[in-house]
């Protein structure tokens, strides 16, 4: 769950109908909204890891959940002090996070596969992924970061 | 992404500035596999300008390597940054990939 700690405001938002097509001006439109948010809120490390998740899974979302005949996606990102919130939607094949097997990063340089580390990166670099689907919602993720800011007691 | 390319020693630096990611990887990936088909296998990689990379750039990293290794050569990194060598990291590259300080010491390391 995502604690009530602060008031978040919207710093960035990229409604895009997403069609195979135009799959490059898509993942561009949002990649530069973030930059903007980022650029707005003062960037760092919080926003790069924000950056990686949000595009991690659209590049999904346009190369495995989405057919040939497209869809919305639907990115909000809301920040205060204390955290930055992801949220995107979508109607694309339900992928619930759980799902992404766990990458092979033991293996030999022979034997590593290439590909499959997208979701272990967002694992890894978010505090918290949550991940609700419905027939007539279609699919929502939420992703919080928590900020490196330190904290007065 | 800008990439541009030198030799020096008989090894090939690639300078790459800006983002390597699902925009730009496949278009980096595309120009080492140019060179390596040329016979150019002593491959640096200067990131000393990479401000970014997510799993695309991994994978364009990745797929480089084991095509050059394939052929007897390697492809090395120099330079990586904080938070582009933290995702290297992450995702356990640190272990297969050799990085260097700069690009001198990786040029170095290719004749040891």
């Amino acid at each position: 769950m995502i604690d009530p700690v602060e008031t978040l405001r919207e710093v960035g938002r990229s409604s895009i109908s997403f069609v195979p097509e135009n799959k490059r001006d898509a993942i561009r439109a949002i990649l530069q909204m973030v930059d903007a948010a980022a650029s707005s809120s003062g960037g760092g490390t919080d926003w790069f890891d924000v950056k990686l998740a949000v595009e991690e899974v659209c590049m999904n979302l346009v190369d495995h959940g989405y057919g040939p005949a497209g869809g919305p996606i639907d990115v909000r990102l809301l920040a205060g002090e204390e955290a930055i919130v992801v949220t995107i939607r979508d109607e694309a094949k339900p992928f619930p996070p759980e799902k992404a097997p766990m990458p092979d990063l033991a293996s030999g340089w022979e034997d590593r596969p290439v590909g499959g580390l997208g979701w272990h990166l967002i694992r890894k670099l978010m505090d918290s992924i949550e991940y609700e689907s419905s027939p007539a919602d279609g699919n929502r993720l939420t992703l919080v970061k928590r900020r490196a800011v330190p904290r007065e007691n | 992404m800008e990439i541009t390319f030198r030799e020096v020693d008989e090894v090939t630096i690639v300078s790459i500035s800006g983002s390597v990611d699902g925009l730009t990887a496949e278009g980096l990936q595309g120009a080492l596999g140019a060179q390596i088909r040329e016979g150019r296998t002593r491959l640096v990689a200067d990131f000393t300008n990479v401000e970014y990379t997510s799993s695309a750039g991994l994978r364009a990293l990745l797929s480089t390597m084991k095509e050059v290794r394939q052929r007897g050569g390697d492809f090395r990194l120099a330079a990586v940054r904080g938070e582009v060598h933290r995702v290297l990291e992450l995702s356990g590259f640190t272990s297969i990939l050799k990085l260097y300080g700069d690009v001198d010491a990786a040029v170095a390391s290719y004749s040891h």
